[in-house]
């Protein structure tokens, strides 16, 4: 907040992002009777046919709803990816975090420090940046109603610093960025031994019984993949400060 | 639908035809990007959202800015010789 200019935006950020806060507050509330578009009472209100079939070849398939893993999540891609092949996102992860071991080995350490870029780029950066952090929110947190997923919406949230390094702007620390990765790939393997002592396997999904098609549901889904997107903005943010020094 | 998707197939196999026969690196690195931008094209269109998204973000936004960062790089060493 050094002159009115910053001020302004900083203003206009606050206004989009508690905007936003009322809205996904107003829909993890709703049970019928708040922001009533449709009749949301039985599935078929909310979830898509071609989601509530969970087959999108068959036209005439129909499908009984036990209490299994791919219950409450309406997106069939995700249900297969987290509830049964989470140990391949997680080793891709692993893999892009020894990758971010040898950039540190490989890359000479002479940064290059940031030339104050043109006043286009340097005021309309925040607006920018406020607008990636809620699309790559967005991803995550819808990920079990809709396509996107943990992997997305890291990479779409480093975007959001990459538009911060390119307009010499003040965003994160390095160290900080340090410590997001390690309390996120902890967490993740935490849930998983816990899950292991629960229901006897490692990663399966203990919280069973949602409502399809709701906001918060789908269980353990929306859990896992916060916390793959944070993991994975944190490395993908930590090569960019590989080349340039943060200001 | 098909003709959308044939001009779009062009695009990429004369980007990609494109990208190896420059001399200059910089233009290479910026039609990569264009060529990754169109198989995300390509990928909606195979209805695949999914992995659209994945490399609308990752192929064309990530790759082009690391591979730009390290044109830089080359070109401060290059200075310094």
């Amino acid at each position: 907040m050094k002159d009115e200019k910053s001020l302004f935006l900083n203003i206009v950020t606050l206004l989009i992002l508690s905007f936003m806060a009322f809205y996904i507050y107003k829909v993890s509330i709703d049970t019928g009777s708040g922001i009533k578009i449709t009749d949301n009472i039985t599935p078929k209100m909310r979830v898509a046919d071609k989601y509530l079939k969970k087959n999108v070849l068959d036209e005439k398939s129909t499908y009984a709803f036990g209490q299994t893993a791919e219950d409450t999540s309406a997106n069939i891609v995700t249900s297969v990816v987290v509830d049964y092949r989470l140990f391949d996102t997680t080793l891709e992860v692993i893999v892009l975090f020894v990758t971010i071991l040898g950039f540190g080995f490989v890359i000479p350490k002479d940064k290059r420090s940031i030339k104050k870029p043109s006043v286009i780029l340097y005021r309309w950066a925040p607006i920018l940046m406020v607008l990636m952090l809620i699309i790559g929110g967005y991803m995550f947190i819808n990920g079990h109603l809709s396509p996107g997923g943990g992997f997305p919406a890291g990479a779409i949230i480093s975007t959001s610093i990459l538009i911060g390094v390119l307009s010499g702007r003040k965003t994160v620390k390095s160290k900080t960025l340090k410590v997001i990765e390690a309390i996120a790939g902890i967490s993740i393997f935490i849930i998983g031994i816990v899950s292991f002592f629960i229901k006897g396997n490692f990663f399966q999904n203990f919280i069973v019984g949602d409502r399809i098609g709701d906001l918060f549901s789908g269980g353990l889904i929306p859990v896992f993949y916060g916390l793959i997107a944070f993991k994975v903005a944190a490395e993908l943010s930590n090569i960019y400060f590989e080349f340039y020094e943060e200001c | 639908m098909i003709n959308f998707a044939i001009f779009v197939a062009v695009i990429m196999f004369l980007g990609a035809v494109w990208t190896v026969l420059t001399k200059d690196v910089f233009r290479a690195i910026v039609i990569f990007g264009i060529v990754s931008l169109m198989s995300s094209v390509m990928f909606l269109l195979m209805q695949a959202p999914d992995v659209a998204i994945t490399e609308a973000a990752i192929g064309s936004a990530i790759t082009t800015a690391l591979f730009i960062f390290t044109y830089k790089k080359m070109e401060d060493k290059r200075d310094e010789r």
